[in-house]
């Protein structure tokens, strides 16, 4: 049994007028240039790092062959030699198959994926060259999507036009993306052409659109970004052209969308549901896609079936995978959804839950092991508990140690008898490195020099066998979290998200749900003459109303009249672009402001400063005040002046009646505002209490008058 | 056809008369090569002509106005019930869909496209039918030595209506589909199960697929394959005729050698 091959009609698809047939390619970039795993990788890169007890890299491989790619640059950074090793005895050297050819590219001083590109671009000689498009995915990738129909696509698509130069993979998120930024993409429905991507750290963060995108496009916050591309050989070329270009989606992707110049475009392709595709970039995604693999959504990459030389596991009832030579006490309760390697001993009264032990694994009597993964040759003495942990090769674990959910314990550690690792600790043999290694604030940084020296350093390591970090006879060392780190740890790590955490995750989602057609900015109206909408076009507003204030005061300064004013503060209308409503507002916050700034013993005083900067200022703030909305606004304003400050608020009832007798409000919009404000809540309608008497009155006065005329 | 051909003994040349062992050896091994290639030859002309010389009895064994239920899609029913259609006997399809790949809606368009009368019934409603039903056809993905048929999932289902309702239940098999291993041998029932996304979105479940610590976890099982035993078959339809299912054992011993088989 092996991945299903398509078959080879449809790798030949002869472009006409191409006299040589293009192979398929793909670049399979083995290096991520984070620091996710650091403390296991700083010993192993990683792409080898076993996932469901085989290497990443293999279930990368085997996914692209059986898409028909015909041959794969794997670019190697940290730890090549590592991973040149792995793939001469692996079955992509020593059992070939004639259809996919697999080399190898090294670089030594990379440290992004434009780096990389631009390596690659460098390195192309006349044999092993790119030529047309290619894949481009991450060596951490397990999909079986197929490729060959998505490939054809874009070849099509380019041929009709000549810009479309990059398709991206797209799925829909179905679980909650912990651990990952997330994805605001907005997308021409129809076209599928990508208009806006943009990563949020924080949720409901806000982010600007062009307004040019709004006629037709589906924004998504749902979405997640596989990182399987189909590029067309500008992509290389464009990396290095702009050698500034280093994170594939920050730069690369932004850039072209941002560039009028050349209007290369990019497209997205939505997977279907019934394929699978996911890329492990933390803890969490390890998590959660060695559970996807278990439980076969990944199928046919899936332990019980050979599909790249690695040595299947039966698969049994309730989702257990058991290899046939593994020794299991009858007494040891081995629960659903668990591996078990080859070689592997399981003592008496073990309880073994949703977990992945390893090959050549010796576990002792009265073992608790639990969501947890554990690679090869790890001895784990009587009486442990290993709770949502990672534990790599050679670790041993002596009797009575806990683990407690989240650690990582890296290779060859040995953790003391009857300790206890505290959560979310990362442990290893090796120390951590410092931080005034200045390539450590670049999470790119990957210090393949670092790796270089720690790689001969680690058989020069005096390993303390006593007195360590980790009781009378561990060995290794406990590293530490940085604090900005702390409170995510739990994001990214394989410990299922506490209840609470996820309770106010969902409800933070549900409120920012945003799926439209036509994207409506929240605040105000659509302004027709800018280019940029801002959804906080508060701050606008408040470097207007500061302005106004200026010359407001500037004008009480040198006893102005009405009419120099009035053309001043025009004038920042006009620049601002605001309305009357809001000048009028504006206006009226000045003066009231002017007033509790003047000199006042009591609030009679107060009353009567306003009262007398009305009086002298009520020409300036008519002007702006002949709607009934502006009016509006303007007591709306007052209310919330009154709101913000002690002293204006009581005088909020009186100042209102005077408003009306000077003339600057009418009754309508005063009656107005009444009733909008009838059905807000209590706190809103303090005010409106306030004047429920003067708002009487006004009725009174008004059917008085109706019933005269 | 002809049994498979047991390897050739080869005796290592040593240094002297090296020529005339290398020009025997380079005889022998065209003659070999002569005859892997004629015996590989005749099993792809055994597998091509197979449809045909099954569906020529087609018209013993399917009579005026009679229903027939099949599930899922194989060829070698399409074809056998096509030449029942062309010695014009009218006769009703029942087709039981094949979840979750409902393969049964491309055969129920096939035999529709072909003139004929078919039904289109959910695989939970075989019981329901089969009393209506004069006998069930399906077609085999495997044969096994004792008569068991290992077919689409569903297919043991349809068996045991069958039986319920003493419907005969017919199997057609081409004689390259006979399998020497006995079903208590452990790797033959091991059902391939394949990938949950056929029965459910990826998304749907998510919440109960991720197990925490505690909660109840949600596990899909998607198996390919269904086994029949020979007691639930009343007849196999091969290239060379109609046998009972306690007879297959003995057609082994035709397509497989001895050397080749541990009974």
């Amino acid at each position: 049994m092996g991945a299903q091959k398509k078959p080879a009609a449809a790798k030949v698809r002869e472009d006409s007028e191409d006299l040589s047939r293009q192979r398929l390619q793909a670049i399979l970039l083995a290096d991520s240039f984070t620091t996710q795993f650091r403390s296991i990788t700083l010993e192993r890169p990683k792409v080898l790092l076993p996932i469901v007890n085989i290497p990443m890299i293999d279930y990368t491989l085997a996914w692209l062959e059986s898409a028909g790619i015909e041959e794969v640059f794997v670019f190697c950074c940290a730890h090549s030699s590592q991973i040149i090793d792995y793939l001469k005895k692996s079955e992509w050297y020593t059992r070939p198959n004639p259809n996919l050819l697999v080399r190898t590219i090294v670089s030594h001083n990379s440290t992004s994926v434009g780096d990389a590109l631009r390596y690659i671009y460098e390195q192309q000689t006349e044999t092993s060259q790119i030529q047309g498009d290619f894949v481009l995915v991450s060596g951490d990738t397990v999909s079986n999507m197929p490729l060959a129909d998505l490939i054809q696509q874009h070849r099509d698509r380019k041929k009709k036009d000549e810009k479309a130069i990059m398709t991206m993979v797209f799925k829909k998120q179905s679980r909650l993306g912990i651990g990952s930024d997330q994805l605001f993409v907005a997308v021409d429905p129809l076209t599928k052409q990508l208009l806006h991507y943009e990563e949020c750290n924080s949720r409901g963060g806000d982010f600007c659109l062009d307004k040019s995108l709004l006629d037709s496009t589906v924004l998504c916050s749902d979405m997640q970004d596989c990182y399987i591309d189909i590029c067309s050989p500008e992509v290389l070329s464009l990396f290095e052209d702009n050698f500034d270009y280093q994170h594939m989606r920050r730069h690369f992707v932004n850039g072209l969308l941002v560039d009028d110049i050349m209007g290369y475009k990019i497209f997205t392709h939505e997977i279907q549901s019934s394929c699978y595709a996911a890329r492990i970039d933390n803890l969490r995604s390890y998590d959660t896609v060695s559970k996807d693999i278990i439980q076969r959504w990944t199928y046919p990459y899936v332990p019980n079936i050979d599909f790249s030389g690695n040595r299947p596991v039966k698969l049994g009832r309730r989702g257990i995978y058991r290899a046939s030579d593994a020794v299991q006490s009858h007494t040891a309760d081995v629960g659903a959804s668990t591996v078990i390697g080859y070689g592997t001993k399981i003592g008496n009264g073990g309880k073994i839950y949703n977990s992945v032990i390893g090959n050549g694994c010796c576990i002792g009597s009265n073992v608790v092991i639990q969501g947890s993964y554990i690679w090869n040759n790890v001895t784990i003495e009587d009486g442990c508990e290993i709770r949502n942990a990672i534990v790599c090769d050679g670790v041993k674990v002596r009797a009575g140690a806990v683990l407690q959910p989240g650690v990582v314990l890296s290779f060859s550690v040995v953790v003391g008898r009857d300790f206890v690792v505290p959560a979310y600790s990362k442990v290893s043999l090796l120390q951590q490195p410092t931080t005034e290694d200045s390539d450590e604030e670049l999470e790119y940084a990957d210090s393949s020099s670092g790796t270089a020296d720690h790689s001969s350093g680690l058989n020069n390591l005096q390993i303390e066998s006593k007195a360590s970090e980790l009781g009378p006879d561990g060995a290794g060392y406990i590293w530490e979290i940085c604090d900005s780190a702390h409170d995510e740890e739990w994001k990214h790590s394989v410990v299922p998200i506490p209840m609470d955490k996820l309770a106010d995750i969902t409800g933070a989602m549900d409120d920012d749900d945003i799926e439209d057609d036509i994207v409506v900015p929240p605040s105000g109206e659509l302004k027709s003459d800018t280019d940029i909408i801002n959804t906080d076009a508060n701050d606008s507003y408040g470097d207007f109303e500061r302005e106004v204030e200026e010359e407001f005061l500037s004008a009480v300064e040198k006893d102005n009249k009405a009419d120099i004013v009035i053309p001043l503060i025009n004038s920042h209308r006009l620049a601002y672009n605001m309305d009357s409503a809001d000048c009028a507002g504006a206006v009226f916050y000045s003066m009231m402001r002017l007033a509790v700034k003047s000199p006042h013993n009591s609030a009679t005083e107060l009353y009567r400063n306003a009262m007398g900067v009305i009086t002298k200022w009520k020409g300036v703030l008519g002007f702006y005040l002949k709607q009934t909305d502006a009016q509006i606004e303007v007591i709306m304003k007052f209310e919330e002046m009154c709101q913000e400050s002690e002293e204006l608020s009581p005088l909020f009832a009186k100042l209102l009646p005077f408003l009306y007798d000077k003339d600057v409000v009418q009754e309508d919009a005063i009656l107005r505002w009444g009733e909008e404000k009838a059905g807000a809540d209590d706190c809103d309608k303090v005010y409106l209490n306030k004047c429920e008497s003067f708002i009487k009155w006004l009725k009174e006065a008004s059917e008085e008058e109706e019933e005269d005329s | 056809g002809t049994p498979e051909s047991a390897t050739v003994p080869y005796t290592s040349s040593s240094g002297a008369d090296s020529e005339s062992k290398t020009a025997d050896k380079s005889s022998l091994t065209r003659k070999l090569k002569h005859d892997v290639i004629e015996g590989v030859n005749q099993l792809i002309q055994e597998i091509a002509g197979c449809h045909e010389q099954i569906a020529e009895q087609a018209i013993e064994h399917i009579h005026q106005n009679e229903v027939i239920l099949t599930l899922g899609s194989s060829r070698t029913v399409l074809e056998f019930l096509c030449a029942a259609k062309e010695k014009k006997r009218s006769f009703r399809v029942f087709v039981a869909e094949g979840a979750p790949r409902y393969q049964g809606h491309l055969l129920a368009k096939e035999l529709v496209a072909r003139g004929l009368q078919t039904t289109v019934i959910t695989d939970s409603a075989v019981f329901a039918m089969i009393s209506r039903v004069n006998m069930v056809i399906i077609g085999a993905h495997a044969v096994m030595a004792n008569g068991g048929v290992i077919g689409p999932v569903g297919v043991n289902m349809a068996a045991l209506a069958a039986q319920k309702h003493a419907v005969p239940f017919v199997v057609l098999a081409g004689s390259h589909k006979l399998c020497p291993l006995y079903p208590h041998n452990p790797e033959v029932l091991l059902n391939e199960l394949r990938s949950p996304s056929e029965l459910l979105d990826f998304g749907e479940f998510s919440d109960c697929l991720d197990f925490g610590a505690g909660s109840g976890s949600l596990q899909v099982v998607n198996p390919t394959f269904d086994y029949v035993p020979p007691n639930l078959v009343s007849l196999f339809i091969t290239d060379t005729g109609g046998h009972n299912p306690s007879y297959m054992y003995r057609l082994i011993a035709d397509y497989y050698s001895a050397d080749d088989l541990v009974m």
